[in-house]
């Protein structure tokens, strides 16, 4: 697959470049692993208008696309991860070149609020569907009722009579219609950072088709049948103000106990109190009474297992779409709404991760990946020896005269220096550094002062990369990911945006290459890959992801390598609760919960 | 197990050379080009006594010894005139000239500078005070707290502050500069001496 690199291509010229431009779409329903079951397909080249209709038995006879995939060739699809997933499951090879209009849409709007979200839906969250954009660029567009129809038809059948058949067809067709019309109105400014893009769309295909292994006779046959059992006993163990009735949390004594303990308390725009389970975990740094209620609602009982028991497929594999340029720094943010992505729960239920027979699951994290990333943007020298001489955090540690140069680290004074080197890159406030710490404010602006002493060529940068941002109205991550700058975009989100962006970017890159070069990703999450090895090549398979994730980190810095750091091995037949470290987090509450699952404990409890 | 559900090929591609991927990747990164330069300029450095609430190290060389300053309010601050020798005779500022040395100060919290005109006389109590203070301050964090009873300031070390100050980049005398910017008596013409004066300009 080519990243398209060469020629240059302005607005509307990107089209010469290629001999033919095929506009695709698939209709599929999910099979009992979540993934899809093509029904039909539809393509048209844009320059002839020659057309390809063809339903499911006439897609399994092909052994590849019935239309070219060359180099000569894109292929235009929306969200075309969910096509390229069609062309796994037709075992056919990758187009060369993908132009995704979702992608370029996104890239369009990225930053620009007076379009997105729309004015009437100023809190929707996420990115434009087909339908959103065609809107934005006011272009007409089907009415959402037709579309969730359509969809209901082919997702709860798997057989169609001939007039769902002929119905299914039209609305293939209407799909690439749209499709077509949108791409005409996107502004493609640059083809091979398009192209990146749709390349990048393939990799989460891929990772999206293989997904995270999981103990899936503990967790569903085990765990998500005791659940509520296991809430119960955790309530009635932890609920120390009694806010709890049965497994219900009851908002009102919540209310009450505030009224009571004469607590500050954060309240809606309507004048409620937040209830939220953030809210409560912010809160509780105020008034550490409230830790207990703050663990238990974050860790157990407001967990929704069902979320994570629907992204459980036949094979043990849990599948949850990545939703890719979901944020404005253009990173994943995995979610379905009945669905939940596994590391995005507590830690303690990661335990359930557990590689298939013969194989192992791996957990590889960048170190400091985004302190190393505005160390490398910015060129400061210092930073940059930090970032080389081990750890950022102790360095800074060093550096603001906390601590001797040759002392042994300290964790206390290095974890109390880490809030402070990650809020310098965004522009913490020292209340915000104070708050964090727990010091004085009188500390949090002295080390404000040390960090800007410490790292001045930083700090010149940091503030030149916000004026270039409003000078120019729009930023860009070093692999081309903008954002649209406004009025309206906050100072802080310009001082975080390469950080962020340029960890999008790494991300990015090793998806693409350790995908095209066969290594099995499980998962990308933030800033670390789960991957899966066979277990007689687990050793160069680490070595090699380790490579590409090096190399990664060094295109993007400019120079500088993100060190890479093997965080967990997981060999079948264990999983990973069976392997993590007594004091790693959540593996206490791993334990006690298997504990109470297996032993009986929670009968006995739930019958007090 | 359904057609449907069986097990996923978990090999996805076929093996491929990572650094020839990256090679071609690596066309695609945009060196950040930064028209914009900014420079920070140092525009304010107070003249004054540090306040009673934070602690102070004065620099052991950074100081202009034997200098003369006349203190006086403006509204509700008090602002230091600093008087060149050839106008230190002059009959309206001989008799409230006060000879000091300025020393370059840093504050605890928030590392900020300020030019402390230290009364070189001993001959009040709280001069010595201050005096004292500022000395002791060229090794120690201290404080400096007026004590109404005692008519006198208290001088306290700071009981932990176990970071060494940093200093500022510009140059002693850019300093003085910017902290006595229009405040430098050095002609009979100047407004403040005008004032003293009783001239309505």
């Amino acid at each position: 697959m080519s990243a398209g690199s060469g020629a240059s291509s302005t607005n509307g010229d990107w089209r010469q470049r290629f001999r033919s431009i095929w506009h695709v779409d698939f209709e599929y329903r999910e099979d009992a692993n979540h993934l899809p079951i093509p029904v039909c397909m539809y393509a048209r080249e844009e320059h002839s208008g020659a057309t390809i209709s063809l339903w499911r038995d006439e897609l399994l006879r092909l052994t590849h696309a019935p239309f070219d995939t060359g180099p000569d060739s894109v292929m235009v699809a929306f969200a075309s991860n969910a096509e390229l997933q069609c062309f796994f499951a037709l075992g056919w090879p990758f187009p060369t070149n993908v132009l995704d209009p979702y992608v370029e849409n996104i890239v369009a709007i990225n930053g620009n609020t007076t379009v997105w979200p729309p004015p009437d839906e100023k809190g929707r969250k996420g990115r434009p569907g087909l339908l959103d954009a065609l809107k934005l660029h006011e272009l007409p567009a089907r009415s959402q009722e037709h579309k969730d129809r359509m969809r209901d038809m082919i997702l709860k059948n798997d057989h169609y009579t001939p007039e769902q058949r002929r119905e299914i067809q039209n609305y293939n067709k209407e799909d690439v219609d749209d499709t077509i019309a949108l791409l005409g109105t996107l502004p493609i400014d640059n083809i091979n950072h398009a192209l990146f893009h749709g390349r990048y769309m393939a990799a989460v295909a891929r990772e999206e088709r293989v997904g995270l292994p999981v103990d899936s006779e503990y967790l569903l046959d085990e765990l998500a049948p005791n659940w509520d059992a296991i809430r119960l006993h955790y309530i009635q163990r932890d609920d120390e103000f009694h806010l709890y009735d049965g497994v219900n949390f009851v908002e009102e004594r919540l209310w009450d106990l505030i009224k009571a303990m004469g607590w500050d308390w954060p309240r809606t725009p309507t004048g409620r109190y937040q209830l939220k389970i953030a809210t409560i975990g912010r809160q509780a740094t105020r008034y550490p009474e409230l830790k207990s209620l703050a663990r238990l609602r974050d860790q157990i009982a407001e967990l929704r297992i069902n979320k994570l028991v629907n992204t459980v497929g036949a094979d043990g594999f849990s599948r949850c779409p990545l939703l890719p340029f979901w944020t404005i720094t253009g990173r994943n943010q995995p979610s379905a709404r009945d669905k939940m992505f596994l590391p995005s729960l507590p830690k303690w239920l990661h335990g359930v991760l557990k590689p298939p027979r013969g194989m192992a699951l791996v957990e590889l994290d960048f170190v400091a990946e985004e302190p190393a990333i505005v160390a490398g943007l910015s060129g400061d020298p210092a930073m940059i020896a930090d970032y080389q001489n081990g750890d950022v955090h102790w360095q800074f540690a060093v550096r603001a005269g906390l601590a001797a140069p040759d002392a042994a680290v300290d964790h206390h004074i290095r974890d109390l220096c880490k809030p402070v080197c990650h809020g310098m890159n965004y522009g913490m406030t020292p209340y915000g550094i104070a708050a964090k710490t727990k010091k004085s404010l009188d500390w949090a602006r002295e080390m404000q002062a040390r960090h800007r002493y410490a790292y001045p060529v930083f700090h010149q940068w940091r503030g030149d990369v916000v004026a270039q941002a409003h000078f120019d109205e729009v930023i860009t991550s070093p692999f081309g990911w903008r954002l649209i700058v406004t009025a309206d975009t906050k100072t802080r989100t310009l001082m975080n945006f390469l950080a962020q962006a340029g960890g999008s970017d790494v991300m990015r890159l090793v998806s693409i290459v350790a995908t095209e070069c066969g290594i099995t990703i499980a998962a990308p999450v933030h800033d670390a890959f789960w991957i899966l090895a066979p277990l007689d090549e687990l050793d160069t398979t680490i070595a090699r992801m380790t490579e590409i994730m090096t190399e990664a980190g060094q295109l993007v810095t400019g120079g500088l390598p993100i060190r890479v750091k093997v965080e967990a091995v997981v060999r079948w037949p264990q999983c990973l609760g069976d392997v993590r470290k007594p004091d790693a987090k959540g593996q206490a509450m791993w334990c006690e919960v298997r504990e109470l699952v297996r032993n009986g404990g929670l009968q006995k409890t739930s019958h007090v | 197990m359904s057609d449907d559900a069986k097990k996923p090929d978990l090999k996805v591609v076929p093996d491929k050379d990572p650094s020839a991927i990256f090679d071609d990747l690596a066309t695609l990164r945009k060196e950040s080009k930064l028209t914009v330069k900014r420079k920070t300029i140092l525009v304010n450095v107070p003249v004054g006594k540090p306040p009673g609430n934070v602690h102070f190290r004065t620099h052991p060389t950074l100081k202009l010894e034997n200098a003369t300053v006349i203190k006086d309010k403006e509204g509700t601050s008090d602002v230091f005139y600093f008087i060149v020798p050839a106008m230190r005779g002059h009959p309206k500022l001989a008799p409230r000239l006060r000879w000091v040395t300025i020393m370059l100060t840093c504050v605890w919290p928030g590392n900020g500078y300020l030019l402390w005109p230290v009364p070189e006389k001993t001959t009040f109590k709280a001069w010595k005070s201050e005096n004292t203070a500022a000395d002791k301050a060229q090794k120690d964090w201290m404080q400096m707290v007026w004590n109404e009873e005692k008519n006198d300031y208290d001088v306290e070390k700071a009981e932990s502050i176990d970071i060494e100050p940093i200093w500022p980049k510009e140059s002693f005398e850019e300093l003085l500069k910017i902290g006595f910017a229009d405040i430098i008596v050095d002609n009979a013409d100047h407004y403040y001496v005008r004032r003293l004066r009783g001239i309505i300009d």
